[in-house]
């Protein structure tokens, strides 16, 4: 493949590999939290991926905002590009968060969704804003109306991620607090938080391999569309 | 454990379905855009 960045697919395969190896020193190397602060302690293992599933979402919500800014204010392909990219990406990891969350809730709470806390109940809202986004695009003819449309939307969905990040310093009821940073309530261990640390940049290096591949591929689909677009109006003429 | 290994699961085959579809979409378009530009090329040179 010609056109396909060869950084995109090294970038992917490195944070493939290093998302595999903080699963199994996740799994293996790890210790157990205190069984008496926890009600199912092994499933604190699935920090290892969610956090940073949520931070990769985050990174998305920002790549969707910036195209969202530059659409509206240059009508910029790149911004319309970012926007693409941005959604599908917030979409992929919204959902492994929104998936695997509810999962944990059910070993750790007994219930698999809070309604009354604010972390839970912003992310579930924002990823359905990124779902609707993503369905909106597939759907709906491309033009300047659509693309302004999904635009304001996105910058509307960009608005809940600093409620949502900041959602368990404000407003704890359920979900755990930020565990990277040291505190009495978190207390982790120094071979979680190494783990953690590797899933982050592992995270961080799939991101940005993700992203190079997804934009390619809309800027391929685009070029496509000039291309038969062009040839149209050369049978036409 | 079972809801770790559902977890888990559930992340994996989410990032393998979307890697996954995306190599195959990029391999789809590169051979169309290849076929198109060949196209345009033709019909430029008549």
């Amino acid at each position: 493949m010609a056109g396909v960045s060869r950084a995109g697919i090294m970038l992917t395969g490195l944070g493939l590999t290093g998302a595999a190896l903080t699963l199994l020193l996740g799994f293996t190397w790890a210790p157990t939290v205190d069984p008496s602060a926890w009600n199912s302690p092994e499933a604190y293992r699935i920090l290892y991926w969610h956090v940073p599933f949520a931070w990769c979402s985050f990174l998305a919500y920002c790549i969707l905002f910036i195209g969202s800014v530059a659409w509206y204010a240059r009508r910029s392909e790149l911004g319309w590009r970012m926007i693409c990219t941005g959604s599908d990406l917030a979409l992929l990891f919204g959902l492994g968060v929104v998936i695997s969350g509810p999962i944990w809730g059910s070993a750790e709470w007994g219930v698999p969704w809070d309604w009354g806390d604010l972390r839970l109940n912003t992310y579930g809202l924002l990823t359905g804003v990124t779902l609707f986004l993503v369905l909106a695009r597939g759907s709906q003819p491309d033009g300047q109306g659509t693309r302004d449309t999904i635009a304001a939307i996105g910058l509307f969905g960009f608005a809940l991620v600093p409620v949502t990040a900041l959602a368990t310093t404000w407003y704890q009821e359920r979900h755990p607090g930020i565990v990277v940073i040291e505190s009495e309530e978190s207390g982790l261990a120094p071979e979680i938080l190494a783990v953690m640390l590797m899933g982050f940049a592992s995270f961080v290096l799939l991101f940005a391999g993700l992203a190079i591949l997804t934009d390619t591929l809309h800027r391929m689909e685009s070029r496509l569309s000039h291309l038969q677009h062009q040839l149209d109006e050369g049978a036409v003429h | 454990m079972t809801e770790l290994g559902l977890a888990y699961a559930a992340m994996i085959g989410l990032i393998g379905a979307y890697v996954y579809r995306l190599v195959i979409r990029l391999y789809d378009l590169d051979a169309r855009l290849a076929a198109v530009e060949d196209a345009v090329s033709a019909d430029e040179s008549e």
